[in-house]
């Protein structure tokens, strides 16, 4: 029988309460979620040490692991491999450099050039032999993007003709539904009323949640819709037009198929995963993916892999697609604090091989650096199609770090922009942005600031640059550039 | 519980009619069968859940709220434990959790008994100090912890993750026994030193034995924030997954199943039962110990 | 974050209480007592070593360079940082986004702080009541969600408002109602997810609410019922006048308690869509963790404001507490 003493009380349970909020939130403010989604999955070589492997590559993850398997005991090393959900990769691979626990291979998706990397000491120099460069097509390795001073520091393991603003479809439903694989935008607005007027099956889906895929898909049907240049900026002028016309068209294409309800309800908060989950559970008519789509979705439902089938990109009048791409960047680099260096580097050499080079393919993820091998590799029949017409259809773009190397010194200064196209999207497809063209000049004058603050913050510093180094005025559509 | 309990049988109907009487409890009864109702909806995502978790796939995204699967699947744990690993993330955890309650304890009463029952040269100093941190802004603090265990060889240890979780502040903990040993008359430590027990055998027999009420509220509310903790964690579980927590775990088997629904309940079924189970267990000192540590 | 009354009694009252209990050590002046406050002095000190050490460790050494971090631009990827004195925090405070960000947050506390407060105030007047029945398991039912693990939650919650093929999407069917994506739009978003938060921590108040209840004597419900006061008089006149103080207290701890929703926001919105539910918390982890390339000076300025916020809540909660040891001192 103890009566509590009101006054002690009032102390007590402000103490009881301030513990819990203390305890919520004392250790860091924001104690945080996200961050490395992986499974973890290993082979046991010899005693030589544990050599730790990161990748984000969801479709790939068993062919990693068995290829982990087998040379892991071949070079003496246990194999540890993590794999990252591309959106949180960032952030793992953030918090491992500042924790000196940066893996021994990994993918490197932060927002750093290569030079900038080397000099941070982010990367180490791979050490491949002449035999296994050679196997890969002329001009893989380029000065700035994959080696410095002549030194190889990334090693490209998927070609740079590739483009991710693909329509997916399931076949089985356009059978049933009677509609053809559309080509331009009233094609497929046409096909997916088909299937919203059946009414059996949703028409579409997309990962609208995910901010930075929808600016990857916005930016290849921009340039497939006649945007003369690259994320917004243009080859020839060197200058941001996100409002051009291209981007105002494809982002209307959403829009539209938004506004007219075809997409499934969600939809506007799927991630990835969830948006390619729920088309390869099969109800669903149309997905916007990339070419790795079919990797991805066997991960997830085998069955549904028969029923795949691509349109390619849309463009606005059912146009053929005319596409431009840089060279490759670094897929692999080897870690700057490894003490595994010489063994990091030959597992790495190995994927040089044709026998990882057609696991690859088969793995239907992005594209193999060497395409040649994708006949014969087992690959499902839109995938092999695909490939060819990237082949026919992307250029070489003019790149400004190509040219001069410098222009790494400006990137590793260039601050984010926020929002960027990827919320602008989401925002107009929502409902949230009317005016998609004054946001989308806003967007362009707020690129262009961030770019001339890192250049002047560059030169200050003794970079030679200038905003000339972007200027392409002899690039033309449809061609290799070459400097 | 006292206080409750003493509630419960004070008499009140006495001197009422009992026609009014009845209905007045015919009315306790509906509100009773209303709250229930909520109660229902209030732990229906968990019961969602654990039906989910012995779902198929197919059964779960064909929605609905029916909770009763077809077939049972137990199989969706079998998943979660051995290919989600979330038996090394359950022992983990309770490691984890264990030592940190341990040392949180151990050395917020250590300090508490002194703050609270001691004037010392700087005691005033040390108080000043503690309270301020309360209520300085903190900043973003995550990168100078990594750095100081990268450091000290911790970064890839549970005993790094521990040290950190146990090393925040815990100013209120402090505080609460500081209050509480503050309250204990003086004539027990008199008596104590009468007996011949020196300053530290006072503590451990004498005062910390009656601060069980405080004790039992610091640690389950430490229990919970280590359970739950995140991002610390994760941060010192980056180079080796086998560190990994719970919760961390759980993230990992989203980013990596993102379509097992049946999968991630079963997970989340299984970092949850054993805090529920805790809970139920130590609920009547929960309340017992908010109030318990003030009253005096 | 701090009940202030808690730290008045721990500045105010330890020196006297500890005179008392030091009393004979500070009496005597021969040496040999001396001596032994020498020895318990030591004993003293040893017994606050851990504290000192993990402090100083992961509290205020980690809280000193957060503000270094505030003065510098870094990016976290690389060595390189430089001092650029206040320019984060003006970079701060001229972001439209920063500014949203603490709108939202303020938005969520006004929406979610009254339900948790006064919903937890209603079920504790309730369960409090000796004839209800079932009280033990309605107070373990209406706790469960705040023991559970936030992460696991916001990813429960999005199968639960999944508006495909969730069980809200179900009742709001049988409703006769089109599927709604309650945390995919805009509009709805940061309502659920303030709904979602309620629901999640809404038990930390019951059990204030309820421990409060228990302070009240016994003997004034007693005495007015003898004075004839009714079931609704008596609330009226005493449980209400009585409880008034400690609604002061409680607002205040959960009005705090309101802007660490992190986690649980992170998992189910991750600040969207269109930056619709992004809290101060998440605006910080974004440019700290989720950028291309991070802007860690920018982040710790950002979350240094944010303590100031704080801050500004903590004067208000001494202010309430000010004001409920008066009106306390009147009953």
């Amino acid at each position: 029988m103890t009566r509590i003493n009101r006054r002690a009380f009032m102390g007590g349970v402000g103490l009881a309460g301030l513990a819990g909020v203390l305890a919520a939130c004392g250790e860091s403010a924001p104690p945080s979620t996200g961050g490395g989604a992986a499974v973890d999955g290993g082979a046991t070589g010899g005693s030589g040490g544990t050599l730790r492997w990161w990748h984000h590559f969801g479709g790939l993850q068993d062919l990693h692991e068995e290829w982990a398997a087998t040379y892991g005991p071949e070079l003496g090393v246990d194999i540890e491999i993590t794999y990252n959900e591309p959106s949180k990769a960032i952030e793992a691979l953030q918090l491992a450099n500042q924790s000196n626990q940066l893996p021994d291979i990994y993918t490197p998706l932060i927002g750093l050039p290569l030079p900038a990397l080397v000099e941070a000491g982010w990367i180490h120099e791979i050490t491949l032999s002449q035999e296994a460069m050679s196997r890969l097509p002329e001009g893989s390795f380029v000065e700035g993007l994959t080696m410095l001073d002549g030194k190889v520091y990334g090693l490209p393991t998927f070609s740079s003709k590739q483009y991710v603003g693909l329509v997916w479809y399931n076949a089985r439903i356009a059978e049933q539904v009677g509609f053809e694989p559309p080509k331009s935008y009233d094609d497929l607005l046409a096909a997916l009323k088909a299937v919203a007027d059946d009414g059996t099956y949703a028409p579409m889906t997309m990962a609208l949640g995910a901010v930075g895929r929808m600016r990857e898909q916005i930016d290849d049907m921009a340039q497939a819709a006649g945007f003369p240049g690259y994320q917004g900026l243009r080859y020839d002028t060197g200058e941001y037009e996100y409002h051009h016309d291209g981007y105002l068209a494809a982002i209307e294409l959403y829009k539209e198929i938004a506004d007219r309800g075809y997409l499934l309800p969600g939809t506007n908060g799927f991630q990835i995963p969830d948006a390619r989950g729920r088309w390869a559970a099969g109800e669903i008519a149309f997905h916007m993916d990339g070419p790795y789509s079919p990797g991805a979705v066997r991960a997830l439902n085998p069955d549904m892999l028969p029923d795949m089938a691509v349109a390619g990109m849309m463009t606005p009048n059912g146009e053929e697609v005319v596409a431009t791409r840089g060279a490759r960047y670094a897929d692999w680099v080897l870690g700057g604090t490894s003490e595994l260096a010489e063994q990091a580097s030959q597992l790495l050499e190995t994927f040089l091989q044709e026998d990882y080079q057609r696991a690859l393919a088969a793995g239907m993820d992005q594209p193999p650096i060497r395409t040649d091998v994708v006949a014969d590799a087992d690959v499902i029949e839109p995938y092999a199609w695909l490939v060819e017409e990237f082949d026919k259809r992307v250029f070489r773009a003019p790149q400004a770090l190509v040219r001069n190397v410098e222009v790494a010194k400006v990137q590793a200064k260039q601050t984010p922009v926020s929002p960027e196209l990827g919320n602008v999207i989401q925002g107009y497809v929502g409902g949230e942005i009317s005016d998609l063209r004054a946001e989308l000049v806003k967007l362009s004058d707020a690129h262009s600031k961030a770019l001339d603050e890192a250049i002047e913050a560059a030169v200050a510093e003794g970079a030679d640059v200038s905003r000339s180094d972007w200027e392409f005025p002899d690039w033309q559509r449809g061609t290799d550039y070459t400097y | 519980m006292s206080a409750l309990t003493t509630r419960a049988t004070s008499p009140r109907d006495v001197t009422r009619g009992t026609g009014s009487a009845r209905r007045r409890r015919l009315r306790w009864w509906l509100a009773a069968l209303v709250l229930l109702a909520v109660a229902f909806v209030w732990v229906y995502p968990f019961l969602w859940m654990a039906s989910a978790s012995l779902k198929t796939s197919a059964e779960v995204f064909g929605g609905g709220l029916g909770l009763v699967p077809e077939v049972l699947q137990w199989e969706n744990y079998a998943r979660a434990w051995d290919d989600g690993n979330f038996k090394v993330y359950l022992l983990n955890t309770v490691i984890v959790t264990v030592a940190t309650v341990v040392i949180v304890v151990v050395r917020c009463a250590l300090a508490g008994y002194v703050l609270g029952r001691y004037r010392f040269p700087g005691s005033r100093l040390v108080i000043g100090i503690l309270v301020a941190t309360l209520f300085v802004p903190t900043g973003y603090t995550i990168i100078p912890i990594v750095k100081l265990s990268l450091e000290l060889g911790l970064l890839d240890k549970h005993g790094g993750m521990i040290l950190a979780l146990a090393g925040g502040a815990n100013v209120a903990s402090i505080l609460i026994y500081a209050g509480y040993f503050r309250g204990l008359p003086n004539e027990l430590e008199e008596a104590a030193i009468v007996d011949g027990a020196g300053f530290v055998r006072t503590f451990a027999r004498i005062m910390l034995p009656l601060s069980m009420p405080v004790t039992a509220t610091v640690a389950i509310l430490t229990f919970l924030f280590t359970w739950n903790a995140f991002f610390l964690p994760l941060v010192f579980s980056f180079s080796n997954p086998a560190l990994r927590t719970v919760s961390v775990g759980m993230q990992a088997f989203v980013g990596e199943n993102s379509t097992d629904w049946p999968g991630m309940a079963a997970a989340g079924v299984i970092s949850m039962v054993p805090i529920v189970a805790l809970y139920a267990f130590m609920q009547r000192y929960f309340v017992e110990g908010i109030a318990g540590a003030v009253k005096s | 974050m701090a009940s202030a009354s808690l730290i008045a009694d721990a500045v105010d009252e330890p020196t006297t209480r500890a005179r008392r209990a030091a009393g004979p050590a500070a009496r005597g002046s021969r040496p040999g007592h001396r001596a032994r406050e020498r020895r318990r002095n030591l004993w003293i000190y040893a017994f606050l070593l851990p504290t000192f050490v993990l402090y100083g460790m992961y509290t205020l050494y980690p809280m000193v360079a957060s503000y270094w971090y505030s003065l510098v631009e870094w990016n976290g990827f690389t060595a390189d940082q430089r001092f650029v004195g206040l320019a984060n925090y003006e970079k701060v405070l001229a972001d439209p986004q920063f500014w949203s960000s603490v709108k939202v947050t303020m938005l969520f506390m006004l929406v979610v702080a009254p339900l948790r407060v006064f919903g937890a105030f209603a079920l504790a007047i309730l369960l409090n009541s000796p004839r209800l029945p079932f009280t033990g398991f309605f107070r373990t039912a209406f706790f469960i969600p705040v023991v559970t693990t936030t992460a696991i939650v916001g990813v429960v919650m999005r199968f639960i408002f999944d508006p495909a093929s969730g069980p809200v999407a179900g009742v709001l069917s049988l409703l006769g109602r089109g599927p709604v994506d309650l945390l995919g739009s805009t509009d709805t978003a940061l309502v659920t997810a303030g709904i979602v938060y309620v629901w999640k921590f809404f038990g930390i108040t019951l059990i204030y609410w309820l421990a409060a209840l228990q302070t009240i004597p016994q003997d004034l419900y007693e005495a007015a019922r003898i004075d004839g006061a009714g079931g609704f008089g008596l609330f009226r006149h005493i449980t209400l006048p009585m409880l008034i103080p400690f609604l002061l207290i409680i607002s205040v701890l959960t009005i705090e308690d309101c802007f660490h929703a992190f986690d649980l926001m992170q998992t189910m919105t991750a600040g969207g869509p269109f930056f619709s539910t992004e809290i101060v918390e998440i605006y910080i982890y974004r440019w700290a963790f989720a950028a291309t390339i991070p802007q860690l000076g920018f982040a710790s300025a950002a979350a240094v404001l944010f303590g100031l916020l704080v801050l500004v809540l903590v004067v208000a909660q001494v202010w309430a507490t000010v004001v409920s040891r008066r009106l306390r001192a009147r009953a």
